[in-house]
């Protein structure tokens, strides 16, 4: 009849699915994130035009250097003899392991050459310097 | 009589649990920060006592001083350069050593003195040239 208002179709979404949804979700964010367990050292990190994206967080271990000539790896501040142990003790238990060195762009290379030479004796060559995007 | 009392059964809503889960899954999707790694990747040379000393052709060198002074070229011809002349300098050189059928190496040398942010930079500059076979000597 003419003048009759049609009433629109109440459609109801099922939210049946929805806690579902949300536990595989909450599944996938609790599997693929890393918790930093360490604060490390100020430092400030060079900034560069090749800073690569650097994959596979779980293979990473970081060490800073500061400009007080500081080293510290898992929040330890070590000598570079103390490095070696522990890098080599790392390496043992992940053999694909890579050391991100975060190092402040004033330091002086006597200290990075220090640290390096620390990760060659512990054969933990793969290593990355760590940079940011200009 | 005793007449037995009924105990009602509590019941509780859960119909609600949904959606206070999904508000806050999209509170730590906003609020979490991810960190990425970024830098530059690199192999460091085995332990010195193991190095052979090597005699391959198409070896530029590149030294880094106290002064961050950097010296640039083949061996005995190395010239000044700076920083921005690095990539230039040594697309260069790959030319001419490319040309010669070998393919370049760059050996850096650092002294103590020198700052790590210029030997950051230099590494970059030859990363920007496009070669991949970078010595560390020691």
């Amino acid at each position: 009849m003419i003048g009759t208002t049609k009433k629109p179709p109440q459609g109801q979404i099922s939210t049946a699915s929805m806690p579902d949804i949300i536990f595989m979700l909450l599944i996938f964010f609790m599997t693929s994130t890393v918790f930093v367990e360490f604060r490390g050292l100020p430092v400030k990190i060079p900034s560069t035009d090749n800073a690569q994206k650097i994959e596979g967080k779980r293979n990473l271990t970081y060490c800073f250097v500061d400009t007080s000539e500081r080293v510290s790896v898992d929040d330890k501040l070590l000598s570079p003899k103390e490095v070696t142990s522990i890098m080599y003790l790392k390496r043992t238990n992940n053999p694909r392991i890579v050391v991100s060195l975060k190092i402040d762009e004033n330091c002086k290379n006597d200290i990075v050459d220090k640290v390096q030479r620390a990760l060659q004796e512990a054969d933990a060559r793969r290593i990355v310097y760590a940079t940011k995007t200009k | 009589m005793l007449k037995k009392t009924e105990r009602k059964v509590g019941e509780f809503n859960a119909s609600s649990m949904a959606d206070i889960t999904f508000l806050l899954l999209v509170f730590f999707l906003v609020t979490t920060t991810v960190s990425t790694d970024k830098g530059i990747k690199f192999v460091l040379p085995q332990k010195a006592d193991d190095a052979t000393p090597t005699k391959v052709k198409g070896v530029v060198n590149v030294f880094l001083n106290d002064d961050n002074q950097i010296l640039l070229g083949k061996k005995g011809k190395e010239e000044e350069v700076s920083i921005q002349q690095i990539k230039n300098q040594l697309t260069l050189l790959d030319r001419e050593i490319s040309a010669q059928g070998d393919s370049i190496i760059v050996s850096i040398k650092v002294t103590p003195g020198s700052t790590y942010k210029n030997y950051v930079e230099i590494l970059d500059q030859i990363k920007n040239a496009k070669i991949d076979r970078i010595s560390l000597a020691q």
